[in-house]
């Protein structure tokens, strides 16, 4: 007998069609409001690459007052901003990693910070004025009156001298990894009511950037010494223009404007101008790129390595965003373990160097669009004043290129070399990364094996110099060639087993840090590159991101290219949303 | 059965030893420690002073048996630990956690089973028959497609034709049901659309078998009306080699789907467990092994149980 059924089959798509229904309505019911599209207020071109250097350092000569505000804004509003990461510490000085202030930095106030138009500019902040002392050993700060933390207490001298005292001498079993310079502070001194004087150890005219650096920050000591210590969101106390509201770690940071900032507008407010800010954490690209298409956030930000699908993203949305580029302060380059052979030898070194075709990088890295992603670097990454002239350099230029290669190939012969081992970080942007670089290699006749590790695993090769090679792509956080090659390459540095620089290279640096203007720095600079380049080799240069990548949705005004990355404190005060915005 | 409840229960005890103690020593094998993920700024060691601090400080330079035994000490005690990291205790970031990876293994083994069922049912009643084999066409071409790609597709869909993506702010269940389940319908059709491949086919095989019983030539003899065959006399005993593959799914989905959870920004314990691995967060990675260790084990427990309820020839003991 065969069965047949007729009823069954017409209760299936009426169960499937009632689940679909359920599963449907549910999620698209009671959406949030999403963005209406925005005619263009600009064309959505990239901004310039980063080719213009800083300047070298800070000249000693009192302050503007405030800066000059990009236009006049309009009051009101709020703005979501999308990132990869927020924060994983409330003591964000604790924390190294290039995301710690992002979040956090626009409730802090520093003395003085960078102009986030150029990332090198010194800017009053609680201080209004300040100067260098004549042997360039102290910096001392006018801080403005009236300046009051979130909690409502008054911002006091002694409030800024406990702060530096804590990074000139951390508590037992603390690090603040990124202000290691404020070590070297040898005295704090209150001088009357509204001055302090800081002094440290070393002649060094760029020392002023370390109280202007993203990790800078001036702390509330009556919150800090708490029991528990800074534990909480509620323990974020500043006086920067933003109040924390509400904050839930590696998820998001809601903040509300600060009423009594003391920084005014045009408008004879206090900035901000947004009433409320918001970062959140959404780790995957796809999800970033959704969001602001959807209206869920105002600000798409992308690490450099996301520059492709931010890209593809401009160009499927039109006219609904802009993009900005931010340059990125820093160098990706190859350190060569010099503990042990065969790179404790110069010849070896620089055959590395020269074999190593940074043009050839820079395409192998360019955008499918053919836009170039990244820029060719000396050792001194983005920050170096002469990076326009990298390309022209004799192992650089295309016109000398096969003579650089004939050195480099003839030193690799004598030392009898033909390749290396590079161990490489087990993230896909530093797999990339590391492949191209030994592409590049590849068609200089050099064989490159890469092993790959995370983090911690790489870290300890490094520590008991157990690897030939090891990429590094360090980001900066001070924009001085001085406090480069003193934070990075010399022995005090964070680069482990590289080699030993000559004498002549601590001579220069002396020179460079007591030098108080651009000329004599420049020149300086210049003859320290001569001898890295020549007698020393401490790492291959390979170039450097072009920057990282906002996507910003057209009723946001006056933001301009700024990320984390670049540590130049934008703190959001003077960023406006128009009558465009779905959150006004 | 009470007897072998309490015998389960008991056994929870020697089992969780061993996993904590397989859990300790396979984490030590890793290279490298948390200490050297704390003091590393763009991949370079701060300074070997730092290094040492932390690990001084976190007692990673006592010899292995005496971190063993601290952790141990510490587990009688009921304390499961903290996180090195982020000095969160292992139960905040459990219950931080466990609300996403609870609700996601939920709704995905729901959508996965309920679009199983009914067409695994459907397959095997039209054998060989046009519907049976775009069914069959359809779970062979779901089987073969990553469900993180499947899950960023539906995203990427939905953006598109509809200008609709998941809300971004985490909440409670029970603050914004609606905004949470928002957040999770699409990876869990996404997980759920991978498992019903599976378990469509399951059914269907299953059911096949079942429907050439004798007792169901016997049901229709007697003259039923189809449906009560299929639904009080073949469902049953077809359902429970799909029960044990949801049960096993759900199991697996406890782990976390470390890829979907971070594709759709959900702090659920996958994501937490690899960002501890990868930062040597020992005592995290310890501490939410242990605990998601004992769900599996209880979870297993109670599909026992279900078995027993549903079909009466089986016996516990």
């Amino acid at each position: 007998m065969t069965f047949k059924s007729r009823r069954f089959p017409t209760l299936i798509p009426m169960l499937l069609a009632l689940i679909a229904v359920a599963i449907f309505a549910a999620a698209c019911g009671e959406e949030e409001p999403t963005a209406t599209p925005v005619p263009a207020t600009a064309t959505p071109v990239p901004a310039p690459a980063p080719t213009e250097a800083p300047a070298p350092t800070a000249t000693p000569e009192p302050a503007k007052e405030a800066m000059a505000p990009a236009s006049d804004g309009k009051r009101g509003g709020s703005i979501i901003r999308g990132v990869s990461v927020t924060l994983r510490a409330w003591d964000y000085n604790t924390e190294p990693v290039w995301f710690a202030p992002q979040s956090l930095q626009r409730h802090y106030s520093n003395l003085v910070r960078f102009d986030p138009a150029d990332g090198s500019t010194i800017l009053p902040d609680l201080a209004s004025e300040w100067s260098i002392g004549d042997d360039a050993k102290s910096v001392t700060f006018n801080i403005r009156d009236g300046v009051k933390w979130h909690d409502g207490q008054d911002l006091t001298l002694e409030d800024i001298k406990w702060t530096f005292e804590r990074a000139k001498s951390p508590p037992e079993g603390e690090r603040y990894p990124r202000i290691t310079a404020l070590l070297t502070i040898t005295d704090i001194t209150i001088v009357d009511d509204n001055t302090i004087t800081i002094a440290y150890e070393n002649t060094n005219a760029d020392f002023i950037q370390n109280f202007a650096a993203a990790w800078g920050i001036v702390l509330a000591p009556h919150v800090m010494e708490q029991e528990g210590g800074m534990n909480s969101a509620e323990r974020v106390v500043g006086t920067g223009p933003f109040v924390l509201e509400e904050a839930e770690m590696e998820e998001f940071v809601t903040s509300r404007s600060n009423p009594d900032y003391f920084l005014m507008a045009p408008d004879g407010d206090p900035y901000p101008y947004l009433d409320e800010m918001t970062s959140v954490a959404l780790s995957d690209v796809e999800a970033r790129i959704a969001a602001i298409q959807t209206g869920r956030i105002d600000i798409a930000s992308f690490d450099p390595a996301e520059f492709a699908p931010a890209v593809g993203a401009l160009e499927s949305m039109g006219d609904a965003v802009r993009m900005e580029v931010s340059p990125l302060a820093g160098i990706n380059y190859l350190s060569m373990n010099a503990q042990a052979p065969p790179f404790d030898d110069l010849k070896a070194r620089r055959a590395a160097y020269l074999l190593f075709d940074r043009l050839r990088m820079q395409q192998l890295e360019s955008l499918p669009t053919g836009e170039f992603a990244s820029i060719p670097t000396g050792f001194f990454g983005t920050i170096d004043p002469f990076v326009d002239e990298v390309p022209d350099l004799w192992e650089v230029s295309k016109a000398t290129r096969d003579d650089a290669l004939a050195e480099g190939q003839a030193l690799a012969e004598e030392v009898g070399l033909e390749g290396f081992t590079m161990i490489v970080n087990s993230r896909s942007f530093f797999q990339e990364l590391a492949q191209l670089a030994a592409q590049v290699y590849a068609d200089a006749g050099w064989e490159i094996t890469l092993e790959v590790g995370d983090g911690p695993a790489l870290a300890e090769r490094r520590e008991n110099a157990d690897y030939m090679v090891s990429m590094s792509t360090p980001n900066v956080v001070l924009p001085s060639v001085s406090a480069f090659l003193f934070e990075q390459y010399l022995p005090e540095g964070r680069e482990v087993n590289i080699a030993e620089p000559p004498d002549v290279i601590y001579e220069l640096l002396a020179e460079l840090q007591a030098a108080t203007d651009p000329v004599t720095a420049h020149a300086v600079t210049r003859e320290i590159q001569e001898v890295m380049r020549e007698d020393w080799v401490p790492v291959v240069p390979m170039g450097k991101q072009r920057g990282s990548v906002e996507l910003i949705a057209n009723h946001v005004q006056d933001r301009p290219g700024a990320l984390g990355q670049w540590f130049n404190l934008h703190t959001w005060t003077d960023v406006w949303v128009d009558e465009n915005s779905p959150r006004k | 059965m009470r007897d072998y409840i309490i015998r389960r229960v008991l056994l929870l005890i020697p089992n969780l030893f061993i996993l904590a103690t397989l859990t300790f020593f396979l984490a030590r094998v890793l290279p490298g420690d948390v200490a050297l993920g704390l003091a590393t700024v763009d991949g370079n060691i701060i300074d070997q002073e730092t290094v040492q601090t932390i690990r001084e400080r976190l007692g990673l330079n006592d010899p292995m048996p005496v971190q063993y035994a601290r952790w141990m000490l510490q587990l009688a005690q009921g304390d499961l630990g903290h996180s090195d990291v982020s000095d969160l205790s292992v139960a905040t970031v459990v219950k931080e956690t466990a609300e996403v990876t609870f609700l996601l293994a939920i709704l995905s083994v729901f959508i996965g089973t309920a679009i199983a069922l009914p067409f695994g049912i459907l397959s095997a009643m039209m054998r060989g028959r046009w519907p049976d084999q775009v069914v069959r066409s359809l779970s062979a071409v779901l089987l073969a497609l990553p469900n993180f790609w499947v899950g960023i597709l539906l995203l990427l869909a939905l953006v598109t034709w509809f200008s609709w993506s998941p809300p971004i702010f985490q909440e409670t269940f029970l603050d914004a049901p609606v905004e949470q389940f928002q957040r999770l319908i699409l990876p869990s059709v996404a997980i759920g659309a991978s498992f019903a491949a599976v378990a469509t086919r399951l059914t269907r095989s299953t059911m096949l078998e079942v429907l050439n019983q004798d007792y169901i030539r016997t049901a229709r003899a007697k003259g039923l009306f189809p449906n009560r065959v299929i639904v009080r006399h073949a469902l049953p005993n077809a359902v429970l080699p799909v029960i044990t593959l949801s049960a096993l799914l759900f199991a697996g989905l406890l782990n976390g789907a470390v890829v979907l959870e971070r594709i759709f920004a959900l702090p659920g314990m996958g994501v937490e467990i690899v960002t501890a691995t990868s930062e040597r967060d020992f005592q995290l990675l310890q501490g939410l092994v242990l605990v998601l260790g004992a769900f599996v084990m209880v979870w297993m427990l109670l599909i026992d149980l279900l078995y027993v309820a549903l079909d009466k020839r089986i016996q516990l003991d």
